[in-house]
């Protein structure tokens, strides 16, 4: 087996990005009149939705994925896009499943980074978290994604404390001709995307888009493999504008997917944990419209409804949900100070069904959030000094009014320098699973923790059974971050350090009825074994959620970037971050552990004669933090576009590496597997 | 000296954010009211749209190709009725070239016969009386940009619109072959073709 080693793969890549650098040559690009970034660019630095300003103006630590940075680097998915991003934590736990986050460390249940597609969230209440392998957006109608690390809970509300991901797709107008993409690949049975897009009338346009997928399994894991994936979905988004100021968009989107799942889940006979091979099938709808006008030169608003509803089933779980979202937002100029407001509301219904390990559902399966925000960015000195005060005040049906608000300032030294500063509170509320339910996990033997010398006692196993609190309280986090941003024509330094601080942070205690304990002990002097089998047998261990702990997250972030000439550019960046867990005493962390993660990251781009180009993403990540090794991956792919309308590409994934990224297996269904090399071609036909 | 006191409702609401101590947000709030007032209004959110319309036009003059291919002329010449437009765009295309030439914006009158102009923007101000006075043949070669319904229709070659807050345009290729200019499908495929 081909092992990784660091510090060579590192030397290849520095020898490559040297090679690139001499063969510079004279840069006749024009990137401040790029016309596809005018065609991206809002009219109104007031923008009705909730988007990033120009990353020189933005307070906080930011990066863009681009369409054409997506299509450079092939990538077919959204966790595949997020891995490009410098500083996000992105670990494949199998073949269809993956732990996303930022600045803390990641799970299959991580609830600290909210996700919106088009300005819709697309969270699942039950436990407050994105079932990645069901986020299915077509990439080549992707127009960007942004992404921002750290926390953005005054604009985006609750849940957003470790970030945003939000996914812009293109206008319907800038879809008209019809495309297709087909994939095979070592991993990947097929991928087929195909779109069409038309006009209506002379005002509005339209597009549909079918997505089809079929994934292998991986060929070594923990338990025996399951993790295929089959995925069918399609949708439609129609844009139309009654004038140049008043505009509705529309969109809607159908999934129905069928993954393979190593269930790791208790057995109600043997009361430990089993590994069952199973599939979940899963069934989403989504649909959004929202209507935008602007009110004047400086001035736009908008309103926005949309609705998902969700069903799985499994072996022993059936789970479904349903939310509505109305949202409303007015962004205006007052002077030259920008003033953003906004009023929310969201109803959840969840439903869950379980005949199994869930025990208890709670008091109640429907509830609701609603708040409102108000930012002012006050123009100090003009295009010099800004200052931007804000807060939502954020209503929840389990903690009750929560407000996040934030002061950061932004200060320009210089036209190409930029220093910037935040101070913010966030909350994360916990989750209906985190308020309501009693779940019963793997069960511990008597031996295990005290040996008493008869084995019928010691291999005896205690039911155990995991239980949300609605005394839990919503965690908040005080954050400090500053930054500093370098841009020139050919280069850019993001620089930016962290200190988050959150209390209430979630943890459990197990506990048993000591009662039971003392009467069992005092049968098991007595000799009465039969006595003592059947007290163990009616005494459970519970563990139960508590927000008893305070979590320091401290940490660094650096992004060079390089356009060495107007056929190469490159792209350097290096984080470090570090969690360390105060717990009160007898409480252990519900996620993570004391623990330190580097990563670094190496891209680069070439353009290569006849239409052909060259995409090189390396990345190292060392540290315990997901109890696994140190990970080095490289990415290779090789576009050619044959025609005009017709491009080829192959794509390398994770050359170097054959090892888990993810060793997480306290989680509930998470059975990792090795992610292995992989090699995907690809043919991308416009018509 | 009297000693600034924030309004009751004010105080009551604010003075609990999160982290912020009481004096600091009073203090921070003081900021806020006189910076509100303190600075003229502001001209420069008009001049984003003219600014982000003059970058698409210099990528529709550079990627535009006339047929006289410039063998006689020492400036680009872009020319506008609209004295904003003419400002702005003069500014942002100070250092800027189409092939080796270097851009001269200049203010034109609406009546002019556009005879020195490779492209001339007709803004939303101006389309009305440019529209009157169409009947005279514009010159060939020079490329015809407005940013008003029925300017295509009207024997325009490229309209503006606004799209989700976006500035999309809509081309027409048969105006633009009628005047002998051309278009590159660099430009074409991010334009909305009028006769398909």
């Amino acid at each position: 087996m081909l092992q990784a080693q660091p510090r060579n793969h590192w030397l290849i890549a520095c020898a490559l990005l040297s090679f690139f650098y001499f063969c510079n040559t004279a840069n006749a690009s024009d990137p401040e009149f790029d016309l596809e970034s005018l065609m991206s660019t809002d009219v109104q630095v007031t923008s009705a939705m909730k988007r990033a300003q120009p990353i020189s103006n933005t307070a906080s630590s930011i990066y863009v994925l681009t369409n054409k940075d997506l299509l450079n680097a092939g990538v077919q998915s959204i966790p595949q896009a997020l891995n490009l991003v410098p500083g996000m934590q992105v670990r494949q736990i199998n073949n269809n499943q993956w732990a996303i986050t930022a600045r803390f460390a990641g799970g299959r249940y991580s609830s600290n980074l909210l996700v919106l597609i088009d300005g819709q969230s697309v969270y699942n209440p039950t436990f407050a978290g994105v079932y990645w392998e069901n986020i299915d957006v077509p990439i080549q109608d992707v127009e960007r994604i942004e992404v921002i690390r750290g926390q953005t809970g005054t604009l985006w509300g609750v849940n957003a404390s470790n970030g945003v991901v939000n996914i812009i797709t293109k206008n319907s107008l800038d879809t008209q001709e019809g495309y297709a993409t087909v994939s095979h690949g070592s991993d990947l049975q097929y991928d087929l995307n195909l779109r069409y897009g038309g006009t209506i009338g002379d005002q509005g346009s339209y597009r549909v888009y079918s997505h089809h997928l079929e994934e292998k399994q991986a060929s070594e894991g923990l338990s025996p493999t399951n993790d295929t994936s089959l995925l069918n979905s399609m949708g439609m988004r129609v844009d139309y504008a009654f004038n140049d100021d008043i505009t509705l968009f529309s969109k809607w989107n159908i999934l129905d997917s069928a993954i393979g799942q190593t269930s790791r889940r208790v057995d109600k006979n043997t009361l430990r944990n089993g590994s069952f091979n199973e599939s979940v099938e899963r069934n989403k709808f989504d649909f959004l419209i929202r209507v935008e006008e602007r009110i004047s030169k400086k001035s736009n608003h908008m309103l926005q409804f949309s609705i998902n509803k969700e069903s799985g089933y499994q072996e022993t779980l059936d789970e479904e949900f349903r939310a509505a979202d109305l949202e409303y937002q007015i962004n205006t100029l007052i002077g030259d100070h920008q003033i953003d407001m906004g009023l929310y509301y969201r109803y959840n219904d969840i439903e869950l069904i379980s005949d199994e390990y869930i025990t208890n559902f709670g008091n109640s399966n429907k509830f609701e959030n609603y708040g409102g925000f108000f930012q002012a960015q006050l123009n100090v000195i003009p295009d010099k000094f800004h200052l931007i005060l804000g807060n939502m005040s954020a209503y929840n049906d389990y903690t009750g009014w929560e407000n996040q608000p934030s002061f950061r300032t932004i200060y320009k030294i210089s036209p190409s320098q930029t220093v910037w500063f935040n101070a913010s509170k966030a909350v994360r509320v916990p989750s209906y699973l985190e308020n309501n339910i009693e779940i019963q996990v793997n069960g511990s033997k008597v031996g295990e923790f005290v040996n008493t010398g008869n084995t019928t006692i010691d291999n005896t196993v205690l039911a155990s059974y995991l239980r949300g609190s609605p005394d839990t309280e919503a965690e908040e986090t005080i954050s400090y971050e500053a930054g500093y941003r370098l841009t020139d024509d050919n280069y850019s330094l993001d620089l930016s350090i962290f200190k988050n601080t959150s209390n209430n942070t979630l943890t459990y205690q197990p506990s048993i009825n000591t009662h039971a304990v003392n009467s069992a002990v005092f049968a098991l002097l007595s000799g009465d074994v039969p006595q003592v089998l059947s007290i163990l047998n009616n005494t459970p261990i519970y563990y139960d959620f508590f927000s008893l702990s305070t979590l320091n997250v401290t940490g660094l972030e650096a992004v060079f970037a390089f356009d060495i000439s107007p056929k190469v550019d490159t792209e350097l960046s290096y984080s470090v971050i570090n969690l360390d867990y105060d717990l009160a005493p007898g409480q252990v962390a519900a996620i993570s552990h004391d623990s330190t993660l580097t990563q670094l990251m190496a891209k680069l781009n070439v353009k290569l004669p006849h239409r052909q180009s060259l995409n090189i993403n390396v990345k190292s990540e060392k540290g315990s933090m997901y109890s696994t090794g140190n990970i080095f991956s490289a990415d290779i792919g090789w576009r050619w576009k044959a025609k005009p309308n017709v491009t080829l590409a192959v794509n390398a994934w994770n050359l170097f590496s054959n090892e888990y990224e993810y060793l997480n297996t306290r989680e509930l269904h998470t059975s990792p597997t090795k992610v292995n090399k992989s090699v995907t071609a690809s043919l991308y036909v416009e018509f | 000296m009297s000693s600034f006191r924030l309004p009751v409702f004010i105080k009551n609401r604010f003075s609990c954010i999160g982290f912020v101590p009481k004096e600091s947000c009073r203090k921070i709030l003081l900021l806020l009211a006189l910076g509100m007032y303190s600075i003229p209004a502001y001209c420069s959110e008009f001049d984003r749209e003219i600014t982000l319309k003059t970058g698409f036009i210099f990528n529709f003059s550079r990627f535009g190709q006339w047929e006289s291919n410039f063998s006689d002329k020492a400036n680009f010449t872009l020319c506008s009725p609209d004295r904003i437009f003419v400002e702005v765009a003069r500014k942002n295309l100070a250092k800027k070239r189409v092939g080796k030439l270097p851009i001269k914006v200049i203010e034109t009158s609406v009546n002019d016969d556009y005879e020195a102009c490779d492209v001339i923007f007709i803004t939303k101000q101006f389309y009305l009386n440019w529209k009157d006075n169409f009947s005279h043949p514009v010159s060939k070669g020079v490329m015809l940009i407005g940013e008003s319904k029925g300017f295509i229709q009207a024997g325009g070659h490229i309209n503006f619109f606004l799209l989700g807050g976006k500035i999309r345009f809509e081309v027409s290729i048969k105006n633009l072959k009628n005047s002998g200019l051309q278009l590159s499908s660099k430009v074409l495929r991010l334009g909305k073709i009028h006769e398909r």
